[in-house]
């Protein structure tokens, strides 16, 4: 036999130290490790600086322990557990009634929204009075992932966010009127009655190229609920479940070959450097030069804060800018050999995060926004992708 | 299959609050999720308690964490009356923070596959959990144990040697 590794000589050690674990079961390899050492007096050299070597990474790790963790009674725990439990378990016939007319408001709506989906087939009659005007659309994306809000709406999590919602649309609404008085309706051109004024979601255009200010300050009422952790991860949970496999599969598709767990594995590297290490503050030059390539930013916003510091190894970057609703955008870019090979811009997108890749470069952006926000901000990041 | 839950508790509590407390770094806090995680694991009643006890303890930790960067917050603390915390003394405090500290920036220089790996180990898991919990094969674990334990040793040495210099 040749020597033992030093992987299987920490095993060997590991296994050993917990033999008497009832958690640890027979383990094959220990027989042919030991009688290897009976005869190898080098591999038993290097079983003593395995056990010198984890003790004192073990002493390390315990100097790093805290003290005097108390531990509550376990009958605390389940008390806590059960008064959580218990309001999901409960169903009154006034419950019951409650949700049946919860139900049919949902349905109303739901019918309704169809509706007016299938009416929007008659939307180029008054776009066609209109310039033609660019739009989100003209990101470099294809179609929306999914819409937070409608997401929220669609599963019954997001009364609080809907609310936050509906304050938007006064300000909507005063921007269709303008632009319906500006224009006449064809109607009113054609010597022809008008006809009854469309849903205010019919008349709906952009009144301009939306710019990183302008979707920022309309998702602030959204962003302002979005702050608590619970929202977050309420929004997050919404996004998630409503968001298919295929769906994601579909956006991953379109620019790149990362597999969702791939995806994810990038998303905890970002989330592990930014918890975990320490980022020095730093100039954009300081900044450029640690990178080896360009600093990208969105423009128009000021920036709070520049920080260098490593993802997966790789020198990193993280930008802080601050959006009209004093919300924070947070940039993390580091170069990757391997991202034009990736096929495109998009890598992902997901909950509050989007990737995209800039000429061999990764930047996540990670804001209180919706993933279509995200989106359009990744699109206005500069400097651009060379062409 | 039946689990008997104060069992896990009394074997699994003490390594989960070691294996928060090397992510969030505050005891409080990691004794928070701790709690949140048996509370969750007393909701769903898994097969595997153990290990459903360290994946959602591993998430509510990323997620603390990120949360806490946007907004610093407290949970409710359930306090145990039974364990009264000692006085410690503060020139014995302040050793301890500072060894974690010097710890806390060794462990940042290790690769987050490997610092996974080192803490689950030191939680209390076997190489099979440790195995399942992160999608390596049993059989790389000891080599990345192995390299995780000696980069913690080097980096904490010459953590120390750096501060040695500056005096």
């Amino acid at each position: 036999m040749s020597h033992v590794d030093e992987g299987r000589l920490h095993e060997y050690v590991d296994r050993l130290e917990r033999q008497a674990d009832a958690r640890i079961g027979g383990w094959a390899d220990g027989e042919e490790i030991e009688a290897h050492l009976a005869e190898c007096a080098e591999c038993r050299e290097r079983l003593e600086q395995v056990r010198t070597l984890k003790e004192q990474a073990a002493a390390l790790l315990s100097a790093a322990a805290p003290v005097d963790v108390a531990m509550p009674q376990f009958a605390e725990i389940q008390a806590r557990a059960r008064t959580r439990q218990a309001p999901r378990r409960v169903f009154t016939v006034s419950r019951i009634a409650a949700l049946s007319w919860a139900a049919t408001v949902v349905l109303a709506v739901g019918v309704g929204w169809l509706a007016r989906g299938s009416l929007s087939f008659q939307r180029p009659q008054v776009e066609d009075l209109h310039p033609v005007i660019p739009s989100v659309a003209e990101a470099p994306t294809d179609a929306p992932l999914v819409d937070a809000g409608t997401a929220e709406a669609a599963s019954g999590h997001g009364t609080e966010t809907d609310a936050a919602f509906s304050e938007t649309e006064p300000r909507r609404g005063a921007e269709e009127a303008t632009a319906q008085e500006a224009v006449p309706p064809v109607a009113a051109r054609e010597g022809r009655e008008p006809a009854a004024a469309p849903p205010a979601e019919l008349q709906r255009t952009e009144p301009q190229v939306p710019t990183a200010a302008n979707i920022a300050e309309r998702e602030q009422p959204r962003a302002a609920k979005a702050e608590t952790p619970e929202g977050i991860r309420a929004r997050q949970a919404v996004i998630g479940a409503v968001v298919t496999a295929d769906e994601r599969r579909d956006v991953l598709g379109r620019g790149g070959v990362l597999t969702d767990s791939a995806a994810n594995e990038m998303t905890h590297q970002v989330d592990d450097a930014l918890l975990t290490k320490s980022w020095q503050a730093a100039t954009a030059s300081d900044a450029e030069q640690h990178l080896g390539g360009p600093l990208r930013t969105v423009e128009g916003l000021p920036i709070e804060s520049i920080r260098l510091g490593d993802v997966g190894g790789q020198p990193a970057v993280t930008v802080v800018q601050i959006l009209p609703g004093r919300e924070q955008l947070e940039i993390v870019q580091w170069p990757l050999p391997d991202a034009d090979r990736l096929g495109g811009q998009w890598l992902m997108a997901q909950a509050a995060d989007v990737a995209v890749t800039r000429d061999g470069f990764i930047l996540v952006l990670r804001a209180p926004l919706s993933v279509d926000s995200l989106r359009v901000l990744a699109a206005r990041v500069s400097p651009p992708a060379s062409p | 299959m039946s689990v008997d839950w104060s069992v896990v508790y009394r074997d699994t509590y003490q390594d989960l609050v070691r294996f928060l407390h090397r992510k969030v770094w505050d005891a409080d806090r990691a004794q928070d999720l701790a709690q949140e995680a048996f509370m969750r694991a007393l909701d769903h009643d898994p097969e595997n308690p153990r290990a459903f006890l360290f994946t959602v303890a591993a998430n509510l930790a990323r997620d603390e964490a990120r949360a806490a960067v946007r907004q610093r917050r407290h949970l409710t603390l359930i306090k145990s009356e039974a364990v009264a915390r000692s006085v410690v003394d503060p020139s014995e405090e302040m050793e301890h923070d500072q060894r974690m500290a010097a710890v806390r920036r060794a462990l940042e220089q290790l690769g987050e596959r490997d610092r996974e790996v080192l803490l689950l180990w030191d939680a209390g898991l076997n190489y099979e959990e440790i195995a399942e919990q992160t999608g390596l094969a049993v059989k790389a674990i000891g080599t990345t144990l192995s390299r995780a334990r000696r980069r913690l040793v080097e980096a904490h040495e010459a953590l120390e040697d750096r501060d040695v210099a500056r005096g």
